[in-house]
């Protein structure tokens, strides 16, 4: 979509700037920490290896199916001339989507040992939510997803270590990003919509390839928080309004990959210093690509 | 009743009350933070332009935004995402992430597995963050886990 709307040489240098710009950073963060990270390896304590040698391959399973569910719910919405297959699929996501999770309940049941009336009890439920309220399918999939939590609270052992697991990263994460989500919204508004920061100051910033230019673009990249594929119509925006190829090719590269809520995530994980490290690197490396960019397509 | 008249203590006597006040300062510091921070707010809401359009534009702007994630994004992707993290932490074998993703393992690997599986799971920005919190706790080389975050959304857009 980025090469189809915003040209090709944007859609090309996006691609090939985000896979590179990985590998870089991976890599940087990685000298960066070598000694900590020999540390972490020799103090490193095992994790709890669970179940037999023989349940190995339902895993894979397991994490298939869950994978489906999630890609197939989430699947991006695009009209029929855009491309037939994606088209197909997302006239189909809910089908899908509850396919996928029929199989996963009956992993659960048959393979892992699970009891089945709960799972059971909740396939019910989504059925007659999704046959009730077809136009709200959140409703039938939150039902889903709450059938699950008290199947898994329900089964000692493994459904009980996954429910908590599951639980401990919500915790951690949940309050910092719903906070954060906030706080985004409050500084820089929702696309198309003016925060606390006016759209005229940023635009007027970061047309041409200035150095500081691509480096506000980037910077706004990284703080703001852009939607799945909301990133294009808004570059789409600027560029009509005047701002630089090179910029843009910024904003792409450090929009998706940053926001402000991620960073107060990334930051529970991480801490401080190496989030601020992280942070930094994203912004600098989408600045130097953009200028690189712009220098030679303006 | 009249007071005794009291010499003026030495400033670093430790029952003066500057040096005694000091002390209660280092020993709590949880105290201070919440000082802290109950003041930084009350001055933020004493001071704040209600009224001025600018600002509470970007007030409802800032909820507006929170309502959408909220409908958009918490239950179909932040939920699903969490579970898979947490199915990773318990089923996942250490051996697996360790051969793929650790210290000892080929970067071209490594990084190969960790770009791709983060463009596949990448949904939406949010549901790499638990993932990458499995990892960065799973694998000690976390160098690998980065590339999670930074192809996955670009990575989506490739078929579109």
């Amino acid at each position: 979509m980025t090469a189809k709307i915003l040209g090709l040489e944007l859609g090309v240098a996006r691609a090939v700037g985000a896979v590179t710009f990985s590998m870089v950073i991976g890599l940087i963060m990685q000298g960066l920490y070598r000694r900590e990270e020999q540390e972490r390896a020799a103090a490193r304590k095992g994790f709890i290896l669970s179940g037999a040698e023989s349940r190995r391959w339902g895993y894979r399973r397991l994490f298939a199916l869950q994978v489906a569910v999630l890609v197939f719910a989430n699947w991006a919405p695009a009209s029929a001339e855009d491309g037939g297959a994606w088209h197909l699929i997302y006239a189909w996501k809910w089908p899908l989507t509850a396919f996928a999770a029929i199989g996963l309940a009956v992993l659960l049941a048959w393979r892992f040992r699970w009891a089945w009336p709960p799972l059971a009890a909740t396939g019910l439920m989504v059925v007659a939510l999704a046959w009730l309220l077809p136009q709200q399918p959140v409703v039938a999939f939150s039902a889903g997803l709450l059938g699950l939590t008290l199947a898994a609270a329900l089964q000692p052992g493994d459904g009980e270590e996954w429910l908590s697991q599951t639980w401990g990263f919500a915790r951690l994460v949940m309050p910092l990003l719903l906070g954060g989500v906030l706080l985004a919204g409050f500084l820089l508004g929702r696309p198309g919509h003016d925060g606390i920061i006016p759209a005229e100051w940023i635009s007027a910033a970061v047309g041409g390839n200035a150095l500081s230019a691509n480096f506000l673009s980037a910077l706004v990249g990284a703080f703001m928080y852009f939607a799945t594929l909301t990133e294009v119509p808004i570059v789409q925006g600027l560029l009509g309004a005047g701002m630089g190829k090179g910029p843009a090719l910024a904003l792409l590269l450090a929009g998706p990959a940053l926001s402000l809520p991620n960073m107060l995530v990334i930051r529970g994980f991480l801490g401080t210093q190496k989030t601020v490290v992280y942070c930094s690197l994203v912004v600098v490396m989408a600045t130097i690509t953009g200028l690189v960019f712009g220098t030679f397509y303006p | 009743m009249a007071t005794q008249p009291t010499t003026p203590t030495p400033l670093d006597a430790a029952s003066h009350p500057l040096a005694r006040l000091r002390g209660a300062i280092r020993d709590n510091p949880t105290e201070l933070k919440w000082l802290a921070g109950i003041v930084a707010v009350f001055l933020l809401v004493l001071f704040m332009p209600v009224g001025v359009p600018r600002f509470d534009n970007a007030v409802l702007e800032g909820l507006a935004l929170l309502n959408w994630y909220a409908r958009e994004h918490v239950m179909l992707c932040l939920v699903p995402a969490f579970f898979i993290a947490g199915a990773i932490a318990v089923f996942l074998s250490k051996d697996a992430i360790m051969k793929y993703l650790g210290p000892t393992a080929p970067k071209a690997v490594a990084y190969g597995v960790a770009s791709v599986s983060g463009s596949i799971l990448a949904v939406c920005s949010c549901t790499v963050l638990p993932l990458f919190g499995v990892f960065t706790g799973a694998a000690p080389a976390w160098g690998q886990p980065l590339p999670f975050s930074i192809p996955g959304r670009p990575s989506m857009c490739w078929p579109s």
